[in-house]
């Protein structure tokens, strides 16, 4: 069992499930670790959003107010993300 | 021969035999009810800011941030109560409210000032004082006759 794909599997689903709606990074580990058994380590979470960053599925934006980084999927995201439902 | 059964049953009926009870979910189980959470926050956070439409004003972009964050977190937690989740859902009612109601405010206020502007137009009209002035009137009438 890779726990990377596992974690990489769960944010896609729950982004596209979001429709768009800019997910906090904090709430968005929070909802990892809460999904996943065994519990997914901090480290594999950062890995896992990374590599979907890397791949082009998803974007970060950071707030120019409070610093603080929101997560939506991009099109070919939101494409891989329908695929896995 | 009844009294005996009767009391038969009801000792029966004293010592019911416990339910069992259900099985706790699969950890697939839990994650489909967490992601149906999200999925249900996600929606709900979209229908908020479509009521408070493209450019709400900046006291109320402040606090529908706060409010995404609030249920984005209570949504994404495996343990959360549903009627807190509700709950916290129904915070946005009142300002909702306050908003339609601020709205119907300004509408009425437009109307307002519309009928008042009617009102003096016709008043004036009324009084001539939007009539031709004698000055006016022979300017006119000079040029005319040149013509």
């Amino acid at each position: 069992m890779n726990p990377i794909s596992d974690i990489k599997r769960f944010l896609m689903r729950a982004l596209w499930r979001l429709n768009g709606l800019p997910w906090p990074d904090a709430l968005m580990d929070e909802a990892a670790r809460q999904a996943l058994v065994p519990r997914p380590l901090q480290s594999d979470i950062n890995q896992a959003k990374r590599e979907l960053e890397a791949a082009g599925f998803i974007q970060g934006t950071r707030d120019e107010l409070d610093e603080l980084v929101t997560w939506t999927l991009t099109d070919k995201g939101r494409h891989k993300a329908k695929q896995l439902g | 021969m009844s009294e005996t059964s009767d009391k038969t049953t009801r000792t029966r009926a004293r010592h019911k035999v416990p339910r069992p009870s259900p099985p706790p979910p699969s950890p697939e189980e839990l994650q489909e009810q967490l992601l149906a959470q999200i999925a249900y926050a996600g929606s709900h956070c979209a229908e908020i800011e479509r009521a408070f439409g493209q450019n709400p004003p900046p006291r109320l972009e402040t606090l529908i941030k706060l409010y995404r964050v609030l249920i984005l977190k209570l949504s994404g937690e495996g343990q959360t109560n549903p009627d807190q989740l509700k709950l916290a859902m129904s915070l946005m009612k009142p300002v909702l409210d306050w908003e339609r109601f601020e709205d119907a405010r300004k509408e009425r206020e437009r109307a307002d000032e519309k009928e008042r502007q009617t009102q003096e137009a016709a008043r004036s009209r009324e009084a001539g004082e939007d009539a031709l002035r004698p000055e006016t009137l022979e300017q006119i009438e000079r040029e005319l006759s040149l013509l």
